[in-house]
């Protein structure tokens, strides 16, 4: 189904229906199925190491617990930033305009994308239309849900059309140069009649 | 850190370490007293709560059964935390299976119909063997290469001492100078994909460069995915 995101340049907005894009859609799929003696597709399943519980799909969920083994109702868990201060839940950002950053090929690069959504413009202010065009790229803030993170996006033109990728920033670091190695530059020791073989 | 094989532009290879870049979390799950918090899985109902077997004794339409005496939830079972697992597989009848099962490879069409069955054949790592990783004729500007791809990981390559820095320090420059990537190849005929692991996903990568005074960034981009649109099939 397709979404709206709003996005504003100075003080004009744009909409763009978003729908997503994968592999699946551009280039088909390919599966490995484990088959039974029959030929029949056989069903996966975990079995717990204590041999107690054989687990098909449905059988588990996913839950927070404290360090005393408890669980934690979800309504009950909070964010907290990396200092333990309490951080707010954000809203999510479709349908709601979002300001846009014009970014260079490096940040475009820096970002590990895990989604890819064409985009149809529903309505497209002029001086975005140019810029896209002229190959600007521009960043907003993404969240499809409420949430403590949002996404990086990145808004982008190609020739094959309009295209939005999320994902996370990963900006690397700085390799330092490995430290020299000191070479010996002794003025008294520079005379190889003087090197003493006795010692072996 | 994993090593990997790479050639620079004049051929010479050298084995050097790479680490891949992941996000860092600006924020944790605590708890409501602001303890930490760790997230587990746990047994949610046996398989007596499932659809199959509620269903069976049920009938189909078990929802008031559901809500009238909850026979979905075993109190001495559910909420037990799972630790580590191995990987089973039932056969069609629902039996453990006590030997390998045969396996083939599905080949599905943009569709999503099935095209073809065939053998799985194993595609082996191709990071550390006999050929390096090299330098293709293909270069991109950095502008050009990011409307063109879609880039779902990054490995940055690491020296380990003085001459892999030289090694890798030169590279990095030779592309930060040029502002281009340059499209890496792999196996003999050094226009393979790359593949980190066995039966692993094969990617193209890209190698760009980055140098600041002395230090430098030497970046492994890795697409399997272009920046286009499906056909449309009439």
């Amino acid at each position: 189904m397709a979404r709206n995101i709003v996005v504003t340049l100075g003080d004009s907005e744009s909409t763009f229906s978003i729908t997503k894009l994968d592999r699946k859609k551009l280039y088909g799929a390919r599966k490995r199925q484990a088959l039974d003696d029959t030929g029949e597709s056989c069903q996966r399943a975990s079995l717990t190491q204590d041999g107690r519980y054989l687990l098909v799909p449905g059988m588990t969920a996913q839950g927070y617990y404290n360090e005393a083994g408890t669980w934690i109702p979800s309504a009950d868990i909070q964010g907290v930033d990396l200092e333990g201060n309490p951080i707010e839940k954000l809203p999510s950002t479709l349908g709601k305009p979002q300001a846009l950053t014009k970014v260079g090929p490096k940040d475009v690069l820096d970002l590990r994308v895990g989604s890819v959504y064409q985009l149809e413009a529903t309505e497209v202010d002029d001086a975005l239309k140019a810029a896209l065009s002229a190959g600007d790229m521009f960043s907003l803030p993404l969240g499809h849900r409420a949430g403590f993170e949002r996404d990086t996006a990145i808004l982008l033109e190609n020739p094959n059309g309009l295209f939005l990728l999320t994902g996370k920033p990963t900006p690397p670091e700085w390799v330092e140069p490995a430290a020299a190695v000191v070479i010996a530059d002794d003025e008294e020791d520079d005379d190889l009649d003087d090197l003493d073989f006795e010692m072996f | 850190m994993r090593e990997i094989k790479v050639a620079n532009a004049e051929g010479r290879d050298g084995t050097v370490g790479f680490v891949a870049l992941s996000h860092k979390p600006k924020h944790k799950m605590a708890g409501p007293a602001g303890e930490s918090v760790k997230n587990k899985r746990f047994l949610a109902t046996t398989d007596q709560g499932l659809h199959d077997a509620l269903s069976a004794k049920y009938g189909e339409d078990y929802g008031q059964a559901l809500i009238d005496a909850d026979p979905e939830v075993n109190i001495e079972e559910v909420g037990r935390a799972i630790g580590t697992t191995d990987t089973v597989y039932l056969a069609a009848s629902g039996e453990v299976l006590h030997a390998p099962p045969k396996l083939v490879e599905l080949i599905f069409g943009t569709d999503g119909a099935e095209r073809e069955r065939r053998d799985p054949v194993d595609t082996p790592a191709n990071i550390t063997g006999e050929y390096p990783l090299r330098f293709t004729k293909h270069r991109m500007k950095r502008k050009d290469v990011v409307k063109k791809f879609a880039f779902a990981r990054t490995v940055q390559l690491r020296h380990s001492d003085g001459l892999s820095y030289d090694f890798l320090f030169n590279m990095a420059k030779e592309l930060d100078a040029s502002d281009s990537c340059v499209l890496i190849g792999a196996d003999k005929s050094g226009r393979g994909a790359v593949v980190f692991q066995q039966n692993g996903s094969p990617y193209r990568a890209f190698l760009e460069g980055r140098v600041d005074g002395e230090r430098y960034q030497l970046l492994l981009h890795l697409s399997n995915m272009e920046l286009k649109l499906p056909e449309v099939t009439a």
